[in-house]
């Protein structure tokens, strides 16, 4: 069973509302220090990748983040695929 | 000309659209569950509001990939009216079928409250009959509508824009903008004109039990225009 993380965030470009939010709310809450955040998703996946080669593997993890895990109009992701 | 209102799981609008379409404006009309694929016979499709598969993920994302998306998108490229409402602007949005995305409201609240609208054009299969100015119920946590800046220039460009947040007046500004949306956009087009999305609500002003009837020229324009 092959292991991956796929983080998902929204493009620098595009604002980030929670983000901000939790960030005033950080500086109400004798957080001084914090001076920006940016709110996005994590996901663990475990792959049945039998008989598939790295480079297979990675293909469907690509496919998936592109098609299901991330909007590509508004968000980028990255993702690590662990032997 | 039949109508097909689309159901997901987590729907919750599809009744007060068949209504208006079956009561309000007499119009064949009838429901497909997400598993299936629109019968040959229907000849529009609304994707209503709701919550599908929970907003998991993302609103609308799941949804993209229900089995009965692929015939959504074969009736929208034959030039078939397609208008989806809320959770359904979003659904199109994710499928690619229209511009754009829609994001959190930059207030962060659930908005739930009547908005008044610029109807931008009356050259459209859903607008023919639509007032100036509009006033429909909102009821949305994500209806920030967001695309980048050489989207933008295409859109309005190609006047894709159908519907903006103003005044009672018809006066667009920042004031009338509920939700952060660029441009105060409520609902666009597709280059082809024939599938629109919105976030506001026309089945629920659809009639005058409902304090507007506002609503009701729209699913009427589409009417007009299949018969």
């Amino acid at each position: 069973m092959a292991q991956a993380k796929v983080i998902v965030m929204l493009k620098k470009e595009v604002s980030d509302v929670q983000g901000v939010t939790i960030q005033q709310t950080m500086q109400k809450l004798d957080h001084a220090e914090v001076a920006k955040i940016r709110v996005g998703k994590y996901f663990e996946i475990e792959l049945n990748g039998d008989g598939l080669t790295k480079d297979q593997l990675k293909q469907k993890l690509e496919d998936i983040c592109e098609n299901v895990l991330s909007n590509t109009v508004v968000e980028e992701y990255q993702y690590e695929l662990l032997d | 000309m039949k109508f097909a209102v689309v159901v997901f799981p987590g729907s919750n609008c599809d009744m007060d659209c068949y209504h208006a379409l079956r009561d309000v404006v007499q119009a064949p009309v009838e429901c497909v569950w997400f598993r299936e694929a629109l019968p040959p016979d229907v000849t529009a499709a609304v994707i209503p509001g709701g919550f599908s598969y929970g907003d998991y993920l993302r609103c609308g994302a799941l949804a993209k990939h229900a089995p009965v998306m692929k015939s959504v998108r074969e009736l929208a490229a034959k030039g078939n009216p397609v208008i989806g409402i809320c959770n359904g602007f979003q659904i199109l949005t994710e499928t690619g079928m229209l511009p754009g995305a829609l994001l959190k409201n930059t207030c962060l609240h659930f908005l739930c409250h009547d908005v008044d609208l610029k109807t931008e054009r009356k050259d459209t299969i859903f607008s023919a009959n639509l007032k100036d100015v509009v006033r429909f119920p909102i009821a949305h946590g994500e209806g920030n509508y967001y695309i980048d800046a050489d989207g933008l220039k295409r859109i309005e460009d190609n006047n894709q824009v159908l519907f903006r947040y103003c005044s009672p007046e018809g006066v667009v500004n920042d004031g009338y903008n509920p939700n952060g949306s660029l441009n105060n956009i409520a609902g666009v087009l597709n280059e082809q004109g024939n599938v629109l999305g919105m976030m506001p609500h026309p089945e629920r002003a659809a009639e005058m039990t409902l304090g507007c009837d506002d609503g009701k020229a729209l699913f009427e324009s589409i009417l007009g225009a299949l018969v």
